[in-house]
Protein backbone atom coordinates (compact mmCIF):
# COMPACT_ATOMS: atom_id res chain seq x y z
CA UNK A 1 0.00 0.00 0.00
CA UNK A 2 1.50 3.36 -0.96
CA UNK A 3 1.61 5.71 2.01
CA UNK A 4 1.67 8.84 -0.09
CA UNK A 5 -0.97 9.18 -2.78
CA UNK A 6 -0.06 12.77 -3.63
CA UNK A 7 2.99 12.10 -5.75
CA UNK A 8 2.19 12.30 -9.45
CA UNK A 9 3.58 9.36 -11.38
CA UNK A 10 2.94 9.78 -15.10
CA UNK A 11 4.49 6.42 -15.99
CA UNK A 12 1.59 4.61 -14.33
CA UNK A 13 -0.94 6.28 -16.62
CA UNK A 14 -3.28 3.68 -18.11
CA UNK A 15 -4.27 3.43 -21.74
CA UNK A 16 -7.52 5.27 -22.43
CA UNK A 17 -9.94 3.38 -24.64
CA UNK A 18 -11.57 4.94 -27.69
CA UNK A 19 -14.91 4.56 -25.90
CA UNK A 20 -13.68 6.60 -22.95
CA UNK A 21 -12.31 9.27 -25.30
CA UNK A 22 -15.65 9.55 -27.06
CA UNK A 23 -17.58 9.74 -23.77
CA UNK A 24 -15.29 12.43 -22.44
CA UNK A 25 -15.33 14.57 -25.57
CA UNK A 26 -19.14 14.36 -25.66
CA UNK A 27 -19.21 15.48 -22.03
CA UNK A 28 -16.96 18.46 -22.76
CA UNK A 29 -19.02 19.31 -25.85
CA UNK A 30 -22.17 19.34 -23.70
CA UNK A 31 -20.39 21.63 -21.25
CA UNK A 32 -19.40 23.95 -24.09
CA UNK A 33 -23.01 24.07 -25.28
CA UNK A 34 -24.16 25.13 -21.81
CA UNK A 35 -21.49 27.84 -21.66
CA UNK A 36 -22.30 29.27 -25.09
CA UNK A 37 -26.07 28.55 -25.04
CA UNK A 38 -25.64 26.37 -28.12
CA UNK A 39 -24.54 29.22 -30.37
CA UNK A 40 -23.49 27.50 -33.63
CA UNK A 41 -20.82 30.14 -34.39
CA UNK A 42 -19.05 29.36 -31.10
CA UNK A 43 -17.90 25.95 -32.36
CA UNK A 44 -15.04 27.67 -34.20
CA UNK A 45 -13.45 27.97 -30.77
CA UNK A 46 -15.49 25.15 -29.23
CA UNK A 47 -14.13 22.25 -31.26
CA UNK A 48 -10.46 22.99 -30.49
CA UNK A 49 -11.38 23.67 -26.86
CA UNK A 50 -13.22 20.35 -26.51
CA UNK A 51 -10.34 18.47 -28.13
CA UNK A 52 -7.82 20.22 -25.89
CA UNK A 53 -9.89 19.47 -22.79
CA UNK A 54 -10.18 15.80 -23.77
CA UNK A 55 -6.43 15.62 -24.33
CA UNK A 56 -5.76 17.30 -20.99
CA UNK A 57 -8.13 14.93 -19.18
CA UNK A 58 -6.20 11.96 -20.60
CA UNK A 59 -2.84 13.51 -19.71
CA UNK A 60 -3.95 14.25 -16.17
CA UNK A 61 -6.13 11.16 -15.94
CA UNK A 62 -6.19 8.73 -13.08
CA UNK A 63 -6.43 4.98 -13.33
CA UNK A 64 -10.12 4.19 -13.65
CA UNK A 65 -10.59 0.44 -13.28
CA UNK A 66 -13.54 -1.22 -14.90
CA UNK A 67 -16.15 -2.12 -12.32
CA UNK A 68 -15.80 -5.70 -11.16
CA UNK A 69 -17.38 -7.75 -8.45
CA UNK A 70 -14.96 -7.68 -5.57
CA UNK A 71 -15.11 -8.52 -1.92
CA UNK A 72 -15.12 -5.88 0.77
CA UNK A 73 -11.86 -3.97 0.84
CA UNK A 74 -11.96 -3.04 4.50
CA UNK A 75 -11.82 -5.44 7.37
CA UNK A 76 -14.65 -6.01 9.82
CA UNK A 77 -17.78 -3.96 10.14
CA UNK A 78 -17.07 -2.53 13.55
CA UNK A 79 -19.69 -0.16 14.87
CA UNK A 80 -21.04 0.89 11.50
CA UNK A 81 -24.64 0.28 10.61
CA UNK A 82 -25.01 -3.45 10.01
CA UNK A 83 -28.51 -3.03 8.62
CA UNK A 84 -27.03 -1.21 5.63
CA UNK A 85 -24.29 -3.71 5.02
CA UNK A 86 -26.62 -6.67 5.07
CA UNK A 87 -29.45 -5.12 3.08
CA UNK A 88 -30.20 -6.36 -0.43
CA UNK A 89 -29.05 -3.01 -1.80
CA UNK A 90 -25.49 -3.61 -0.72
CA UNK A 91 -24.97 -6.89 -2.60
CA UNK A 92 -22.43 -6.85 -5.41
CA UNK A 93 -23.94 -6.15 -8.80
CA UNK A 94 -21.50 -8.04 -10.96
CA UNK A 95 -23.82 -8.92 -13.83
CA UNK A 96 -24.89 -5.33 -14.18
CA UNK A 97 -21.29 -4.20 -14.26
CA UNK A 98 -20.54 -6.58 -17.13
CA UNK A 99 -23.55 -5.35 -19.10
CA UNK A 100 -22.77 -1.66 -19.22
CA UNK A 101 -19.24 -0.66 -18.36
CA UNK A 102 -18.69 1.98 -21.03
CA UNK A 103 -19.80 4.68 -18.60
CA UNK A 104 -18.29 4.86 -15.14
CA UNK A 105 -21.66 5.66 -13.61
CA UNK A 106 -25.03 3.96 -13.76
CA UNK A 107 -27.28 6.50 -15.48
CA UNK A 108 -30.44 5.05 -13.91
CA UNK A 109 -29.03 5.84 -10.47
CA UNK A 110 -28.30 9.47 -11.33
CA UNK A 111 -31.68 10.98 -10.50
CA UNK A 112 -32.09 9.17 -7.14
CA UNK A 113 -28.54 10.21 -6.34
CA UNK A 114 -29.17 13.87 -7.15
CA UNK A 115 -32.34 13.82 -5.04
CA UNK A 116 -30.47 12.23 -2.14
CA UNK A 117 -27.76 14.87 -2.48
CA UNK A 118 -30.21 17.82 -2.58
CA UNK A 119 -31.99 16.58 0.56
CA UNK A 120 -28.66 15.93 2.31
CA UNK A 121 -27.28 19.39 1.51
CA UNK A 122 -30.48 21.04 2.73
CA UNK A 123 -30.21 19.05 5.97
CA UNK A 124 -26.54 19.94 6.27
CA UNK A 125 -27.18 23.67 5.86
CA UNK A 126 -30.14 23.69 8.25
CA UNK A 127 -28.22 21.65 10.81
CA UNK A 128 -25.17 23.92 10.85
CA UNK A 129 -27.26 27.12 10.82
CA UNK A 130 -29.30 25.83 13.78
CA UNK A 131 -26.14 25.05 15.75
CA UNK A 132 -24.69 28.50 15.03
CA UNK A 133 -27.87 30.39 15.90
CA UNK A 134 -28.44 28.57 19.20
CA UNK A 135 -28.09 30.82 22.24
CA UNK A 136 -25.03 28.88 23.31
CA UNK A 137 -23.16 27.24 20.43
CA UNK A 138 -24.56 23.73 20.03
CA UNK A 139 -21.35 21.93 19.09
CA UNK A 140 -19.19 19.10 20.41
CA UNK A 141 -16.40 18.97 17.81
CA UNK A 142 -13.94 16.14 17.36
CA UNK A 143 -12.29 13.81 14.86
CA UNK A 144 -13.39 10.37 13.74
CA UNK A 145 -11.78 7.85 11.38
CA UNK A 146 -13.75 6.20 8.62
CA UNK A 147 -12.53 3.38 6.43
CA UNK A 148 -13.46 4.07 2.84
CA UNK A 149 -14.55 1.12 0.71
CA UNK A 150 -14.93 2.79 -2.67
CA UNK A 151 -12.24 1.83 -5.19
CA UNK A 152 -13.01 3.90 -8.28
CA UNK A 153 -10.90 7.11 -8.08
CA UNK A 154 -13.75 9.30 -9.31
CA UNK A 155 -16.13 7.73 -6.80
CA UNK A 156 -13.64 8.36 -3.99
CA UNK A 157 -13.16 12.02 -4.93
CA UNK A 158 -16.93 12.50 -5.16
CA UNK A 159 -17.45 10.85 -1.76
CA UNK A 160 -14.70 12.91 -0.07
CA UNK A 161 -16.14 16.14 -1.49
CA UNK A 162 -19.72 15.33 -0.56
CA UNK A 163 -18.81 14.44 3.05
CA UNK A 164 -18.21 18.15 3.64
CA UNK A 165 -21.76 18.93 2.52
CA UNK A 166 -23.45 16.37 4.75
CA UNK A 167 -24.75 17.45 8.17
CA UNK A 168 -21.91 17.80 10.65
CA UNK A 169 -19.01 16.13 8.81
CA UNK A 170 -15.95 17.56 7.06
CA UNK A 171 -13.23 15.63 5.21
CA UNK A 172 -9.97 16.56 6.84
CA UNK A 173 -7.33 14.07 5.71
CA UNK A 174 -6.63 10.78 3.97
CA UNK A 175 -4.25 8.36 5.69
CA UNK A 176 -2.79 5.62 3.56
CA UNK A 177 -5.17 4.42 0.90
CA UNK A 178 -8.45 4.05 2.75
CA UNK A 179 -8.54 5.82 6.11
CA UNK A 180 -10.41 9.10 6.10
CA UNK A 181 -9.94 11.49 9.00
CA UNK A 182 -13.19 13.38 9.37
CA UNK A 183 -13.93 16.37 11.56
CA UNK A 184 -17.41 16.27 13.10
CA UNK A 185 -19.41 19.11 14.61
CA UNK A 186 -21.09 16.83 17.12
CA UNK A 187 -19.41 13.64 18.29
CA UNK A 188 -22.72 12.64 19.87
CA UNK A 189 -24.70 12.45 16.62
CA UNK A 190 -24.84 9.38 14.39
CA UNK A 191 -22.04 10.37 12.03
CA UNK A 192 -21.18 6.84 10.95
CA UNK A 193 -24.68 6.16 9.73
CA UNK A 194 -24.63 9.38 7.68
CA UNK A 195 -21.27 8.48 6.15
CA UNK A 196 -22.26 4.89 5.41
CA UNK A 197 -25.48 6.04 3.73
CA UNK A 198 -23.59 8.50 1.53
CA UNK A 199 -20.96 5.92 0.64
CA UNK A 200 -23.68 3.46 -0.30
CA UNK A 201 -25.29 6.04 -2.60
CA UNK A 202 -21.96 6.78 -4.31
CA UNK A 203 -21.25 3.03 -4.59
CA UNK A 204 -24.60 2.42 -6.26
CA UNK A 205 -23.96 5.30 -8.67
CA UNK A 206 -20.58 3.81 -9.65
CA UNK A 207 -21.89 0.22 -9.69
CA UNK A 208 -19.71 -0.86 -6.79
CA UNK A 209 -20.71 -3.15 -3.98
CA UNK A 210 -21.73 -0.80 -1.22
CA UNK A 211 -20.17 -1.06 2.18
CA UNK A 212 -20.25 0.47 5.60
CA UNK A 213 -16.98 1.84 6.85
CA UNK A 214 -15.48 0.91 10.17
CA UNK A 215 -12.87 2.12 12.56
CA UNK B 1 -48.80 34.53 -12.44
CA UNK B 2 -46.05 37.13 -12.42
CA UNK B 3 -46.90 37.87 -8.79
CA UNK B 4 -46.61 34.22 -7.94
CA UNK B 5 -43.14 33.84 -9.40
CA UNK B 6 -42.10 37.15 -7.85
CA UNK B 7 -43.20 35.93 -4.41
CA UNK B 8 -41.56 32.54 -5.00
CA UNK B 9 -38.26 34.17 -6.02
CA UNK B 10 -38.31 36.72 -3.22
CA UNK B 11 -38.93 34.02 -0.58
CA UNK B 12 -36.19 31.72 -1.88
CA UNK B 13 -33.61 34.48 -2.33
CA UNK B 14 -34.37 35.86 1.14
CA UNK B 15 -33.92 32.37 2.61
CA UNK B 16 -30.67 31.99 0.69
CA UNK B 17 -29.38 35.30 2.05
CA UNK B 18 -30.37 34.19 5.56
CA UNK B 19 -28.17 31.12 5.19
CA UNK B 20 -25.25 33.22 3.94
CA UNK B 21 -25.74 35.46 6.98
CA UNK B 22 -25.84 32.41 9.28
CA UNK B 23 -22.62 31.11 7.72
CA UNK B 24 -20.93 34.47 8.24
CA UNK B 25 -22.15 34.60 11.83
CA UNK B 26 -20.70 31.12 12.28
CA UNK B 27 -17.36 32.41 11.02
CA UNK B 28 -17.45 34.96 13.84
CA UNK B 29 -18.88 32.75 16.60
CA UNK B 30 -17.22 29.40 16.09
CA UNK B 31 -14.02 28.65 17.97
CA UNK B 32 -11.57 27.10 15.48
CA UNK B 33 -10.68 26.65 11.82
CA UNK B 34 -12.44 23.28 11.43
CA UNK B 35 -15.79 24.35 12.83
CA UNK B 36 -15.64 27.52 10.71
CA UNK B 37 -15.08 25.44 7.60
CA UNK B 38 -18.26 23.50 8.45
CA UNK B 39 -20.23 26.75 8.61
CA UNK B 40 -18.85 28.04 5.33
CA UNK B 41 -19.21 24.94 3.19
CA UNK B 42 -22.67 23.88 4.32
CA UNK B 43 -24.43 27.20 4.90
CA UNK B 44 -23.06 28.73 1.68
CA UNK B 45 -23.94 25.66 -0.36
CA UNK B 46 -27.56 25.85 0.74
CA UNK B 47 -27.65 29.65 0.48
CA UNK B 48 -26.36 29.67 -3.09
CA UNK B 49 -28.65 26.78 -4.04
CA UNK B 50 -31.71 28.68 -2.80
CA UNK B 51 -30.68 31.91 -4.57
CA UNK B 52 -30.11 30.06 -7.84
CA UNK B 53 -33.44 28.27 -7.48
CA UNK B 54 -35.08 31.65 -6.86
CA UNK B 55 -33.54 33.03 -10.08
CA UNK B 56 -34.71 30.21 -12.35
CA UNK B 57 -38.24 31.60 -13.04
CA UNK B 58 -36.60 34.68 -14.60
CA UNK B 59 -34.35 32.78 -16.98
CA UNK B 60 -35.22 33.60 -20.61
CA UNK B 61 -34.69 29.97 -21.70
CA UNK B 62 -33.44 26.59 -20.56
CA UNK B 63 -29.79 27.38 -21.35
CA UNK B 64 -29.72 29.99 -18.62
CA UNK B 65 -31.17 27.49 -16.13
CA UNK B 66 -28.49 24.95 -17.07
CA UNK B 67 -25.81 27.60 -16.72
CA UNK B 68 -27.07 28.58 -13.27
CA UNK B 69 -27.09 24.91 -12.22
CA UNK B 70 -23.56 24.54 -13.54
CA UNK B 71 -22.42 27.57 -11.53
CA UNK B 72 -23.91 26.03 -8.38
CA UNK B 73 -22.24 22.69 -9.04
CA UNK B 74 -18.82 24.25 -9.66
CA UNK B 75 -19.02 26.46 -6.57
CA UNK B 76 -19.99 23.35 -4.54
CA UNK B 77 -17.09 21.30 -5.78
CA UNK B 78 -14.69 24.22 -5.42
CA UNK B 79 -15.89 24.97 -1.89
CA UNK B 80 -15.78 21.35 -0.73
CA UNK B 81 -12.33 20.76 -2.25
CA UNK B 82 -11.00 24.03 -0.82
CA UNK B 83 -12.35 23.20 2.63
CA UNK B 84 -10.73 19.77 2.49
CA UNK B 85 -7.36 21.23 1.51
CA UNK B 86 -7.49 23.90 4.23
CA UNK B 87 -8.47 21.29 6.86
CA UNK B 88 -5.67 19.00 5.70
CA UNK B 89 -3.12 21.82 5.94
CA UNK B 90 -4.37 22.75 9.40
CA UNK B 91 -4.01 19.14 10.57
CA UNK B 92 -0.45 18.92 9.33
CA UNK B 93 0.58 22.15 10.99
CA UNK B 94 0.51 24.48 7.99
CA UNK B 95 3.99 23.61 6.72
CA UNK B 96 5.33 23.49 3.22
CA UNK B 97 5.26 20.26 1.28
CA UNK B 98 8.21 18.03 2.24
CA UNK B 99 10.79 17.84 -0.55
Amino acid sequence: MPRDQRRFKPETRPETSAQQLLTRSLLFAALWMVLTRADPASWVIGVPAVLAATWASVRLGFKAPRPTARGPAGSGLGLASLDLATSTLARPRARQARLASWLAIDVRRLLPFVLFFVVASARGGLDVAGRILARTLDIAPGFITYRIRLRHPGARILFIDLISLLPGTLSADIEGSDRLVIHVLDVGSDNFRELAQLELQVALLFREPGGAGAY
Amino acid sequence: MIWFSLAFSAALIAAGLAFFAAGTLGLLRLPDIFTRLHALTKADNLGLGLIILGLTPWAPNLWYVLELALIWLLVLLGGATGAHLIARRALHGDGEDPQ
